[in-house]
C-alpha cells in the first residue's frame, strides 16, 4: 500500500527520492531507479505524487474506516 | 565529527525557521538552516497543511483592530483557559500585516477586494468577534520563502537533523547535526541558535493499526526541538496541554460548509460555544454523554456550496486533503450523500520552551519560535520567528564563539550511535509504537492519577529495556533512533504535567481533562505548569502567568523593540 511507483512510466529523476520529507523512498544506486523502502512510515501526503514530472507514482490509500 | 562555524544556527526550516532566517540575515549574514527533510517539502508548509488563509487581518479597512483582536480572543474559549498571555496575541495583531506585505512581495497571491484592499472575510459563530482573514493561494506560500532564502544567499543544509545542543554552563553554543542519509555527525558550532522543529505530533497512534505514521500533523515532527530543549535544561511549560482534532478519513476532517451533528443528528456546538468550551473538548464530551459518534454532515449543500468547499481545501492548497477525498472515493462514499464520521484523536502537544517576546527561553543564546513554542497559528509562527531571528542575530553580534566541549561532543556522539554499535536489538520504530500506544492508552484525553502512573512505570521500564538496547541497521533507523528519544521525553513530560496540574481545563484550543479533577480549580488558574531537567530528573513547578486582560498600548510600546 501507499506509494507505488510505475517503472515503466518512471524516468529516474530522483524527484520523488529529492522531495519524501520521511525518506521513504530509497535510491536504487544500481538500477537507477526510486524504492519504496520503507512504506509503512509514509504519512500519506502524496507530496510524491503531486511532484512527479512522469506522472509515474500513484499513492494508494489503504482502507480507512475512520 | 565534522566541525562547521557559523554565527546564527536555525533548526527547522519550515513556516517558522525560514521566516527566522530571513529576518536574521538582516543583521548578520553568516547563518545556516538545518532542515531534517528538505526545504520543498519541509514543515507543514510544505506538504501544504493549513494555508488557505491567512490571518487575523488587523488594522485594515473592515478588519478589527488589535485591541479587538485580542478582545476577541479572550472571550472566545482560548482566553478564558486562563493560560493565554494576552501580549502574544497583542504582538500578532500589531506585528501579522507587515508580514503579508512581505510575502506578497515574495510572490503570494493575496485575494484583494475591488478597491485593491485585501479581502476580509469575518468568522462570526454567534456573534462573537473573531479572528478575520484573506483567502491567499497558500499552495506557493512556501515557494515564496524559499525564494527569498535563495535571494539572500541563506545556507541550507537539508536531510540533517539535530540531535542534541551544545551548551556551556546554561548557554547555548551551537548543536551536533546527523545526516539522515548517510548517519554522519556534523557540530555545528554558533553564537546564537533559534529552535524552529514545530510541533510534537508523534506522540500518539492516531490512526489505529500498524501505519502509525498517519497522522494529522507533518510526519517528521517528532517533538526534537522539545528533546533537545529539556535535555539541555531549558525551562518547558504547558506540557500537559494536549491537542485533538476531528479526525475524517485520515486527515483532519473540516466542518466547513457542513454541519457537524452527533448520532441523532442534532448540532450541539452553538450552545459548547455559549459555554465558551472549546469545540474540541465539545466534540469530546458529546461522546462521553453517550451521543456518538460525530459526523460531518454536508449532505445540505448544494453543488455551488460544494464546489466552494472543494475549491477551498483543493489539491493546490492542501495535499493532506486529497487522502480525504481518495479514501471517500475509493469506499464508494459521497459527502452529497453520505455523512462522514470525525472522530476527535489526540494528534499531539504544543508546549515547549517557556518563550520571552523576543523568542528568547530560559538559555541564554536560545530562541525559539513557530510550533516549537505554542505559537498554534501560522501568524504566530511568523511573527514570532521574525522577532525570534532578530534577536538571535542582534545577540550573535555581540557574543563570541565560545569552544566547544569535546567530552560533551563525545557523550552526544556515543549516545547517537550506540545503536549501530550493536549487532541485534530493538528496532527504532517499534519502541516508537509501544510509546506512543503506552501514550494513546495511559495518557489520552481523559487522565487519571492512577493512569498516568503506570503509563510513566511503562515508559521508565521502555528506557531501561529497549532504548537502551537498540538496533539501526541503517542510517534511516538511526535517525528513527534519535527521533525516538525525543518523543519519548515529550511523552514523559506530557504525562508529568498532567500529573502535576490536580486540575482541569476545559477551555482553549489545547485542554487537559482530568476525571479525578473534572473541574477548573481556581488555585490553577494563570498557573502554568513548568518542566526543567536536574540531576537527570523532571523537576516541576508552577508559575504564574500574565493577566487574562486586553495589554494596553504602553505595555506593547515597552515590548515593541526586539532586542537581543
Amino acid at each position: 500500500m501507499t506509494a507505488h511507483i510505475d517503472y515503466s512510466q518512471c524516468t529516474g529523476c530522483k524527484k520523488c527520492y529529492e522531495v519524501c520529507p520521511l525518506d521513504v523512498i530509497a535510491w536504487d544506486e544500481e538500477k537507477g531507479k526510486p524504492v519504496v523502502a520503507y512504506p509503512d512510515e509514509c504519512q500519506l501526503c502524496f507530496i510524491c505524487e503531486v511532484k512527479c514530472p512522469a506522472a509515474a507514482i500513484k499513492v494508494k490509500v489503504p482502507i480507512i474506516f475512520w | 565529527m565534522k566541525y562547521v562555524e557559523t554565527e546564527v544556527l536555525i533548526i527547522g526550516g519550515g513556516a517558522a525557521g525560514s521566516m527566522a532566517a530571513i529576518r536574521a540575515s538582516d543583521f548578520n549574514k553568516n547563518i545556516i538552516v538545518l532542515e531534517k527533510a528538505v526545504l520543498e517539502s519541509g514543515g507543514a508548509l510544505g506538504i501544504g497543511h493549513y494555508t488557505g488563509e491567512l490571518n487575523p487581518m488587523t488594522n485594515v479597512p473592515g478588519g478589527p483592530t488589535t485591541e479587538q483582536f485580542v478582545e476577541g480572543y479572550l472571550s472566545s474559549s482560548s482566553g478564558w483557559s486562563g493560560i493565554e498571555r494576552p501580549m502574544d496575541k497583542y504582538i500578532i495583531g500589531e506585528e501579522f500585516l507587515n508580514i503579508v506585505k512581505l510575502l506578497e512581495e515574495w510572490g503570494l497571491e493575496i485575494e484583494k477586494d475591488e478597491n485593491g484592499n485585501y479581502a476580509n472575510y469575518w468568522e462570526n459563530f454567534i456573534g462573537e468577534r473573531m479572528e478575520s482573514g484573506v483567502p491567499v493561494k497558500g499552495g506557493t506560500m512556501k515557494k515564496c520563502l524559499i525564494g527569498e532564502l535563495r535571494r539572500r544567499n541563506i545556507r541550507i543544509v537539508e536531510r540533517t537533523m539535530a540531535i542534541d545542543l551544545l551548551t556551556k554552563e546554561n548557554k547555548a553554543i551551537g548543536a551536533v547535526g546527523m545526516n539522515v542519509r548517510n548517519g554522519e555527525l556534523t557540530a555545528y558550532k554558533a553564537k546564537a541558535v533559534v529552535m524552529c522543529t514545530g510541533s510534537s505530533s508523534r506522540t500518539y497512534i492516531v490512526r489505529p493499526g500498524r501505519k502509525w505514521f498517519w497522522m494529522r500533523d507533518m510526519g517528521t515532527n517528532s517533538g526534537d526541538g522539545r528533546g533537545m530543549c529539556y535535555r539541555a535544561g531549558v525551562e518547558m511549560t504547558n506540557m500537559e496541554l494536549m491537542r485533538t482534532d476531528h479526525m475524517i478519513g485520515n486527515t483532519m476532517g473540516r466542518f466547513w460548509g457542513g454541519k457537524c451533528v452527533n448520532y441523532k443528528g442534532e448540532e450541539f456546538l452553538v450552545e459548547t460555544y455559549k459555554k465558551r468550551w472549546s469545540r474540541l473538548w465539545a466534540l469530546h464530551l458529546e461522546i462521553l454523554k453517550g451521543n456518538g459518534p460525530i459526523y460531518w454532515d454536508a449532505t445540505g449543500l448544494t453543488d455551488e456550496e460544494m464546489d466552494k468547499r472543494n475549491y477551498y481545501a483543493s489539491v493546490e492548497k492542501n495535499y493532506p486533503d486529497i487522502s480525504i477525498y481518495e479514501s471517500q472515493r475509493q469506499r464508494g462514499l459521497d459527502p452529497r450523500t453520505q455523512r462522514a464520521e470525525a472522530i476527535p484523536q489526540p494528534i499531539g502537544l504544543l508546549g515547549g520552551a517557556d518563550f520571552k517576546y523576543n523568542g528568547g527561553t530560559s538559555m541564554e543564546g536560545l530562541y525559539a519560535a513557530g510550533d516549537e513554542i505554542w505559537q498554534d497559528s501560522l501568524s504566530g509562527a511568523f511573527v514570532f520567528a521574525w522577532r525570534a531571528g532578530e534577536a538571535a542575530a542582534k545577540y550573535s553580534l555581540q557574543a563570541e564563539l565560545e569552544p566547544v566541549d569535546e567530552e560533551q561532543i563525545k557523550a552526544i556522539e556515543e549516545k547517537a550511535l550506540a545503536p549501530t554499535r550493536r549487532k541485534e536489538g530493538y528496532s527504532p520504530q517499534d519502541l516508537e509504537e509501544k510509546v506512543r500506544a503506552v501514550m494513546t492508552r495511559y495518557a489520552n484525553v481523559t487522565k487519571t492519577e492512577g493512569m498516568l502512573l503506570q503509563g510513566l512505570e511503562l515508559i521508565k521500564e521502555l528506557r531501561e529495556r529497549v532504548l537502551l538496547k537498540l538496533y539501526a541497521k541503517n542510517p534511516h533507523e538511526l535517525i528513527r533512533a534519535a527521533e525516538v528519544r525525543n518523543i519519548m521525553d515529550v511523552a514523559e513530560m506530557h504525562m508529568r504535567a498532567a500529573l502535576f496540574r490536580t486540575s482541569s481545563v476545559p477551555y482553549g484550543r489545547h485542554f487537559h481533562h482530568r476525571l479525578d479533577y473534572p473541574e477548573q480549580h481556581p488555585a490553577w488558574y494563570r498557573q502554568r505548569v513548568l518542566i526543567k531537567r536536574v540531576n537527570d530528573g523532571m523537576k516541576l513547578f508552577r508559575r504564574m502567568t500574565s493577566e487574562q486582560r486586553v495589554p494596553t498600548r504602553e505595555e506593547y510600546e515597552a515590548i515593541k523593540e526586539v532586542k537581543p
